[in-house]
């Protein structure tokens, strides 16, 4: 066994360990998302159209079981193919008592959370049925400095 | 008697194409040769192991081997075994990048089977 031999498995074990990184940096996230979920027991309940004040306004219940900081979250109405994204979103009230609208806040874990929330629909969308779907990305205690999580919120049929 | 005059032998040339083509078509004349100075018609058995003989000496020959000569001989084998180990290093080198590249495919599936599997559910 030569040393040019060993430097060849050296690089050889280097760069499998630069390739594995890299792939677990691709699919570490799904893999997490599937197997330890931030949040749990989702469900959103009491949907309520103002025609109005041309608001939809609804509760959102979850479980959050971890400590995870949060980083962007989002509220999106779709409607027969396609989405009505960044609609003008009011804070109602919320498990955690008064929160300035609009602020993205680390809660704390816990089951039994919720937040109100009124939702602007979009011309296009009064008097029709549309689905709310939204999403919180997440960087966990455990995994943040690597990669972020998107998790799906539950989704409503607002008729 | 006395004095041997010193003889300068001139430094054996470096072989190339044309010497060693020359020594291929000399086994072939040795062949021919030596198959016209057989007795008979047809060449009996000894003549045809000494013909044969000759012939691989000369083709050896091309070789820088002659296999008259012991050490000659060990020199040959010396470099087959020196060969030998340096096709064993190429090999040991090939299969590390083998494995390495083997290693990345099923690495990749893996990972792969891990990003997309329940997608679609």
């Amino acid at each position: 066994m030569t040393p040019a031999l060993w430097l060849l498995r050296a690089g050889v074990l280097a760069a499998l360990a630069a390739l594995v990184w890299q792939l677990a940096l691709w699919c570490g996230p799904d893999l997490e998302l599937r197997l330890a979920p931030v949040l749990a027991d989702q469900a959103i309940t009491d949907v309520l159209r103002d025609e109005e004040t041309r608001e939809a306004c609804f509760v959102w219940r979850f479980s959050k079981l971890r400590a995870a900081r949060t980083l962007d979250a989002n509220w999106t109405l779709r409607a027969e193919g396609r989405i009505y994204p960044y609609q003008a979103v009011r804070q109602d009230l919320d498990s955690l008592g008064d929160r300035s609208p609009g602020a993205l806040i680390d809660r704390p874990p816990g089951p039994g959370q919720w937040t109100r929330k009124c939702i602007d629909t979009p011309p296009a969308l009064v008097g029709r049925p549309f689905v709310i779907t939204g999403f919180v990305e997440y960087a966990t205690a455990a995994t943040g400095a690597w990669w972020s999580l998107r998790q799906p919120t539950a989704s409503a049929r607002v008729p | 008697m006395g004095d041997a005059l010193p003889v300068q032998l001139p430094a054996p040339a470096s072989p190339d194409p044309v010497q060693l083509a020359a020594i291929a078509m000399a086994a072939q004349r040795i062949v021919a040769e030596e198959m016209g100075k057989t007795a008979g018609p047809f060449v009996t058995r000894s003549e045809a192991e000494a013909i044969a003989r000759k012939v691989v000496i000369a083709a050896f020959h091309e070789f820088d081997v002659d296999l008259d000569r012991p050490e000659s001989v060990r020199a040959f084998n010396a470099t087959l075994q020196h060969a030998e180990r340096s096709r064993t290093w190429w090999d040991r080198a090939a299969n590390t990048i083998w494995s390495g590249i083997w290693t990345a495919i099923a690495a990749g599936m893996v990972a792969a089977f891990v990003k997309f599997a329940g997608v679609s559910k």
